[in-house]
């Protein structure tokens, strides 16, 4: 008993560890009145100058969220929402699409320097182009000449839908239609801006590809829309970073990532959410609904890699269609809650197309008084003849009062698919703090050295810029947690 | 109003005859099942928890029910399931009337109607029947309380261990559609010991749905073996719901195989209410044409200390449908939990399906839970080795069948029950139904 | 004649591994078949016996007078051909008394034979038990399930005594084998060995032919058989390895 408090009180020691993202910036914000109606998609569509076809898809869309009442299936405690009550858009005050970092506001790059983002070309940091965007829209994207010496387009959604109108407009909702779900309609409906990618056939991206999201103006919804076109036998990696101020009052983010991987194409997706958690009494926080899925086209590999430590609630399940012949799916995820958080999160793997395969493997880190849960669907259609699924998924207990689920659905409609699920749940092995202790590592080190270990398999699918920032991030969630 | 209309309606015609042939505590819980019912219904495809049977359509027919109780008595003689070394008491349950004459019970344990049972043992009764059930918000289960009318009651008072086992047959025998409703209470005292088989046979030409509610109360120390076996037929639903609840330190084993069967619905809720208790759940079954399997278990650790273990196998043929939905909850402060759930499924055919969901909900931290489940084919190594030992290829295959299923057998403990068990699942594999020697109605 | 392969030819998936086997063996012979990694030694063994994952692309065998190729893989075992396997599969749930009962009575049944009475079998068991030293206990268990390497191929050849073939293959039977283990092996297949039957003994290393005194040495090279000759090509290929032969070949191929 003594022992478990020094524990408690050498953890609590360290955890005056707060939020490090939590500060807003002071710029000019043009921002819509609060409410959602028809006038209001108009005005959203208008101030991007918008194509008819666009405020078309988006009031269909709004039609069709009119009729849908939000899901209340995922092991989630979610507060009723007032979607009147919030505004549909908010974009710093600068002309749209800066042509050169000049023109952008210097305290939206102070913003994003303070971040770690650079929008500067600074030649040391040729690894990765960023698009950095800030509430509503797109403030910058580097390396766009570059890129496109390739053939390779990044830009934001809005230049693409003026510049790619054909591109755009052919695979817009082709993975997420509209109707899939309550969220997908929301945002199909008011998404202000987000990031397009194209890779031509046979075009290896030669730098990671990065969208920055940052929430900063008050009493917004998020509403950003990825759009990623791999071609033929092209290869892309790609990385989303996100983070959001503290304030007292729930953020709303609602999100659609769409990925087309044509024939031999292969995309990695990697993610490191750190949207507002809330603080340690589960005041504030984002809430955070996304919809992420990929379709595979024939030996197309998709690869989602997820470290989640933000959000107050976080409802996302990257997928994979694998409609394509020998077509691979992949999703490598760590959740960590902590304190009052709630994570429903998992992924569905679609079994089309023959010989396709795919890995799932998710840890949950839960303490506090969080809860963490996995939710996977593996659907094995008449059609997938030898199709292969493994699951791992884990959870940990770092605290008495956190709580960890596991819901898995596994559907087999085809007899010669092969499915494994093993899923454990288990609290921190205390042979192994004490096996640290005695070999002089304190008790808190050692517990992150577990929780590094525990995560390692996925962390290790990180690019090699994300992991460092990961596992910084995993240890700092924790702090305060563990009991 | 979905398929429960025309039973609400056809209890309020018929109240004064079904209470008639029925007893106190049974009509007492009558009107709060109607009520539970009307605000539930029988679940429809939406309901989370029955996505894959259409329950409302299992309900729809317009079946005949039993309210007069007219049976007939049996003799021991008449129907003998037997297992070859085993010497059971037996009572059989014919439709849904229960008959008990066992002629000289030296096994410690009180055998008997639920409705003699209200009148000689009201207290007994009072405190048990429908306690568990009656918590349940599930559509089937109010409705079975809503119409039974009577079942079997054991009691194995505190210290007793039954000296023989007890085999409980249930027969169904309707030229015409018919529902049964089915009760059973066992009711394990501190220290108890006993054993009981349920046999399901079907011999209808019809249409039948029976429906069952089974509530098992094992005091502290208790230890209770509870085997169901199902052979029935195509065109045979069940719908059964069994609740226990365990004290401290007591043992559960709950053992379910569908060997044949028309449409099957399984729900097992488990309580570990007390202490260091212990819950080994297990089920297989064999389904192929068009039949359905389904069971639905919930395993709730409430008190810390306690174990359960599940493991479901299902082999699948043809047309065949299984599915498994098992959920695990380790309450807060249910420390020290240890929960395994494991479920296998091979699948021989392309029209076959397999649903299958475990599901782990943990609220506490000091404790080892996992699951897996598996969905896959006969190992395609092993045939080979076995061909190449000269063994043909279907007998190979029905061996390794039959090795599947093997660590399910191995979890009965009644060893004459083992051994009719791997020759009945022998059988099954190779097309056959059993057909008991010398009984009356398997001729 | 025992075994006659004529330019025996298979693919695994849309590899071809065996580009013209020819062999021939007869009652009483004992041949080794050596080879480096990956030149298709095992591939031969498991198209003898019909392992499904190969399909046979080209050529002819003929087992006592018989399209062994056109037999499926119980049948030739009825037959007489007994592989031992380089990985013995574990069949969990699965006795070994009754899959050995279960072998032992279909062989008989092909033959026309009774099936044994249950005192016959197990008093068979207990005799071939101990041309490997097997202990009781492994018998009780399920095929191969929890038995260390050395036990599994000492199984292999019990079931071998069991089934008394007229051809055994044996595939890499010394890998993974101590000293002792190793003797008690070829010493239970040295008591088999009859003029009525033969032995193919597929090894990496002279150290089992120690053992096992082959009448004829083949290698084996690139799906093909390369070099032929008695005892002393084992000796030759201990001392000097393979790649003087791959050299030979390589540039005969060009």
């Amino acid at each position: 008993m003594e022992k478990e408090n020094k524990e408690k009180d050498i953890i609590n020691d360290v955890t005056t560890g707060e939020y490090r993202y939590g500060f807003t910036t002071e710029i000019d914000t043009d921002i819509l009145p609060v409410g959602l109606n028809e006038k209001v998609i108009e005005e959203i569509s208008r101030k991007k100058g918008e194509p008819e076809w666009l405020l078309e898809f988006r009031l269909k869309a709004y039609q069709y969220w009119k009729s849908m009442e939000m899901p209340r299936w995922a092991h989630l405690d979610i507060p009723e929402i007032d979607y009147q009550a919030i505004s549909y858009y908010a974009a710093p005050k600068t002309k749209n699409a800066p042509k050169s970092l000049d023109e952008v506001d210097p305290e939206i790059i102070k913003t994003f320097d303070k971040l770690g983002i650079p929008l500067e070309e600074r030649l040391k940091l040729t690894g990765v182009a960023v698009d950095a965007v800030m509430d509503s829209v797109s403030v910058r994207t580097t390396y766009r000449e570059k890129l496109a010496e390739l053939g390779v387009i990044f830009c934001s959604f809005n230049e693409a839908v003026k510049e790619y109108p054909d591109l755009v407009k052919r695979y817009l909702g082709s993975v997420v239609p509209y109707r899939d779900n309550f969220f997908a309609a929301l945002n199909s409906a008011v998404f202000s801006d987000g990031s397009f990618v194209y890779i031509p056939k046979g075009v290896r991206c030669p730098m990671e590809l990065s969208t920055y999201f940052r929430i900063n103006a008050m009493g917004t919804g998020q509403f950003e829309r990825t759009l990623i076109v791999a071609d033929e036998e092209s290869y892309v990696s790609y990385l989303e970073g996100c983070t959001a101020p503290m304030r007292d009052e729930n953020q709303l983010h609602a999100a659609i990532v769409e990925i087309v991987v044509n024939d031999r194409a292969e995309v990695k997706y990697s993610t490191v959410q750190n949207w507002f958690p809330g603080d340690k009494d589960g005041k504030g926080g984002v809430y955070n609904f996304v919809t992420k899925r990929g379709i595979c086209r024939d030996n197309a590999k998709l690869s989602w890699t997820q470290v989640e430590t933000g959000s107050a609630i976080t409802w996302k399940y990257p997928s994979c269609i694998l409609a394509g012949d020998n077509a691979v799916g992949e999703f490598y995820s760590v959740a960590v809650t902590n304190n009052y958080q709630q994570a429903d999160t998992g992924t569905k793997m679609i079994h089309i197309g023959r010989n396709t395969r795919s890995t799932v493997v998710s840890k949950g880190i839960s303490s506090g008084r969080s809860q963490n849960s996995y939710r996977g669907l593996i659907r094995v259609a008449p059609t997938a003849e030898n199709a292969r699924n493994y699951t791992q998924c884990d959870s940990l207990l770092l605290s008495p009062d956190c709580g960890a689920h596991t819901f898995p659905y596994i559907d087999i409609k085809n007899k010669t698919a092969v499915v494994e699920h093993e899923a454990t749940t288990s609290k921190i092995n205390e042979e192994q703090i004490f096996y640290c202790n005695q070999r002089g590592i304190p008790t808190e080190e050692a517990i992150a050295l577990i929780v590094n270990g525990y995560a390692k398999e996925v962390m290790n699918k990180l690019p090699m810029e994300f992991a460092v920032e990961a596992q910084k991030l995993l240890q700092i969630s924790l702090e305060g947690g563990v009991g | 109003m979905g398929a429960e209309k025309q039973y609400i309606e056809l209890l309020s015609a018929h109240r004064t005859l079904i209470d008639e042939n029925s007893a106190g505590q049974i009509n007492a819980m009558r009107s709060a099942a109607v009520e539970t019912l009307k605000q539930n219904g029988i679940p429809t495809g939406k309901h989370e928890d029955y996505r894959h049977i259409d329950m409302q359509s299992l309900y729809a027919p317009d079946y005949g029910l039993n309210f007069k109780r007219l049976g007939l008595r049996v003799s021991g003689e008449m129907y003998r399931c037997s297992v070859p070394g085993m010497k059971p008491l037996t009572a059989y349950v014919i439709g849904d009337v229960p008959s008990v004459h066992i002629t000289e019970n030296k096994s410690g344990a009180i055998i008997t109607t639920i409705r003699e049972a209200c009148s000689a043992y009201p207290e007994i009764i009072s405190k048990y029947y429908g306690r568990l059930s009656s918590k349940s918000a599930d559509g089937t289960v109010a409705l079975n309380t809503a119409l039974a009318q009577d079942g079997l009651f054991i009691h194995i008072p505190d210290g007793v261990k039954m000296t023989m086992p007890l085999q409980i047959v249930n027969i169904m025998q309707s030229p015409e559609p018919l529902m049964t409703n089915r009760r059973l209470l066992i009711v394990a005292g501190r220290g108890a010991e006993g054993e009981i088989l349920v046999c399901d046979h079907n011999f209808s030409a019809a249409g039948t749905l029976s429906t069952q509610v089974t509530e098992i109360y094992a005091e502290e120390g208790a230890s209770l073996q509870y085997y169901e076996v199902e052979e029935t037929t195509l065109k045979a639903s069940r719908v059964a719901s069994l609740f226990a609840e365990q004290q401290a330190m007591s043992r559960l084993l709950l053992d379910t195989i569908t060997l044949h069967n028309g449409i099957t619905r399984n729900n097992y809720d488990i309580s570990l209410a007390g202490e260091g208790a212990e819950i080994e759940l297990v089920g297989m079954g064999i389904a192929d044409k068009t039949q359905k399997i389904d069971n639905y278990t919930r395993i709730r650790h409430i008190a810390p200390r306690c174990t359960s273990n599940e493991l479901f196998k299902y082999i699948l043929d043809e047309e065949a449908t299984a599915i498994f939905k098992g959920s695990i909850i380790v309450e807060n402060r249910a420390d020290k939990s240890v929960a395994r759930q494991t479920n296998k499924n091979i699948s021989l055919s392309p029209s076959a399906h397999v649903y299958t969901e475990p599901q782990l909900e943990i609220y506490a931290d000091d404790v080892k839970c996992g699951h897996g489940a598996t969905v896959g084919q006969l190992d395609e190594s092993a045939l080979f080795y076995l061909r190449q030992r000269g063994i043909p290829e279907a007998e190979a295959r029905m061996m390794l069948m039959l090795a599947f299923t093997g660590d399910i057998i191995e979890k009965v403990r009644l060893a004459p029950l083992k051994e009719r068990l791997t020759y009945l699942i022998d059988n099954r594999l190779r097309g056959g139904i059993d057909r008991c020697e010398g009984c009356a109605m398997c001729k | 004649m025992l075994l006659e392969v004529k330019n025996l030819r298979a693919k695994i998936g849309d590899k071809e591994i065996l580009k013209g086997i020819n062999l021939t063996v007869n009652e009483g012979e004992v041949h080794a078949i050596m080879g480096p990694n990956g030149s298709g030694k095992s591939t031969f063994a498991s198209v003898l016996a019909g392992n499904p994952l190969y399909t046979p692309t080209g050529g002819e065998v003929k087992f006592c007078g018989k399209d062994l190729l056109s037999l499926s893989p119980e049948d030739r075992s009825h037959e007489g051909l007994f592989l031992s396997f380089q990985y013995p599969v574990e069949i969990p749930g699965v006795s070994m008394v009754n899959f050995m009962r279960a072998a032992l009575n279909e062989q008989r049944k092909y033959r026309g034979e009774e099936p044994l009475s249950a005192t016959d079998f197990l008093r068979i068991m207990r005799e071939k038990r101990e041309y490997v030293e097997l202990d009781n206990k492994l018998a009780g268990r399920s095929v191969n399930e929890g038995f260390s390497g050395g036990e599994k191929k000492r199984n292999e050849i019990f079931q071998m005594a069991m089934l008394q073939p007229r051809l055994s293959i044996l595939d890499e039977t010394d890998s993974g084998l101590d000293i002792d283990a190793l003797r008690i092996v070829s010493g239970g297949v040295n008591k088999l060995r009859t003029d009525k039957n033969a032995t193919i003994v597929i090894t990496h290393y002279q150290r089992l032919l120690d053992y096992i005194a082959p009448d004829y040495v083949h290698v084996l090279y690139k799906g093909r058989i390369v070099k032929s000759g008695g005892p002393e090509l084992a000796l030759e290929l201990e001392e000097k390895g393979y790649d003087w032969i791959k050299r030979e070949i390589d540039e005969k191929e060009k």
